[in-house]
């Protein structure tokens, strides 16, 4: 067209040769970052479970603590006393007299020998 | 041929969209050029339109995910290149190099409205008469005049009516005529 400026031999440039390989580069890159990006996103709810995780493992610890303070007492005392300390509180006969007499006899045992 | 190029272009636009980089790669084979001189004429800097042209390939495969194609994924890459552009020199405050008002004032006292004919003029004074335009008209006029689009396309690139691109066109033109021939005449 007449009315048009012409342009033609104003100098065409190309992209450098490199030009292509930075982009593919940059392009990577990104998608690695997107990737760090997933990961520091959920980093606060990876947290909050962990340090639910460390609650829960304290809670079963402490319990487990108990239960074998119980073990213990299974160990070291005998399956009468285990089963009066168990009762205890069950019936309105503690049976403290029935222990009572049976250390006395034991007692007496003891002493005629 | 012409619906062959669309199908082909239907083709590339989906495998972008699907990751594809070697379908990008054929877009910055048919495109990188024009993407390049286009951001050369707006930013008048070889280094910066080369980064420019980097930056717009790199954010292609993101932003093709809205493409609605619409219209031609050259002209698409067009308006990407001018609003990157755009956003460059404004971030460098170079805020004279968008401010289209004064070109009227220079037009008037120019050779008037009747079209001359088209001159052999010297390349480098023609690359200066283009670099006296704001980086918008000068943009548009290296789109319409070097790369030929059409007004249409260039309404869609910049958002404007085509009666405001054609006023704006004419003016370009006369400016840069008028520079030339002041210019010739001194040489």
């Amino acid at each position: 067209m007449r009315n048009q400026i012409d342009f033609s031999k104003l100098e065409r440039l190309q992209p450098k040769e490199s030009s292509w390989d930075m982009v593919c580069a940059r392009l990577d890159s990104s998608k690695k970052n997107k990737v760090l990006n997933f990961f520091q996103a959920r980093s606060m709810y990876a947290l909050a479970a962990s340090f639910l995780v460390v609650a829960f493992i304290a809670a079963w610890v402490t319990f487990n603590k108990l239960d074998s303070e119980t073990l213990l007492i299974k160990n070291v005392a005998s399956d009468e006393l285990v089963s009066w300390y168990n009762d205890l509180g069950e019936t309105s006969d503690d049976e403290l007299e029935n222990l009572d007499t049976y250390r006395s006899i034991s007692y007496l045992l003891q002493e005629t020998k | 041929m012409h619906q062959n190029c669309e199908m082909n272009e239907k083709v590339i636009i989906t495998k972008i969209q699907q990751g594809s980089r070697e379908a990008l790669g054929m877009l910055w084979k048919s495109h990188s050029s024009k993407v390049l001189n286009l951001a050369f004429r707006m930013l008048k800097n070889r280094n910066e339109a080369e980064d420019t042209l980097m930056d717009i390939f790199v954010s292609v495969p993101g932003k093709i995910q809205s493409f609605r194609g619409e219209s031609a994924l050259g002209t698409w890459l067009f308006r990407l290149t001018v609003n990157e552009c755009l956003m460059k020199l404004r971030t460098k405050k170079r805020h004279a190099e968008l401010e289209d008002g004064h070109i009227d004032t220079l037009v008037n006292s120019a050779i008037g409205s009747k079209h001359e004919e088209q001159l052999d003029y010297d390349p480098e004074l023609l690359e200066f008469g283009l670099s006296k335009l704001p980086a918008e008209t000068r943009s548009m006029l290296w789109l319409k005049d070097a790369e030929d689009l059409s007004v249409k396309d260039l309404s869609e690139i910049y958002n404007m009516p085509e009666g405001t691109i054609k006023a704006r066109l004419s003016r370009a033109r006369t400016q840069v005529r008028c520079y030339l021939q002041e210019n010739q005449n001194y040489a």
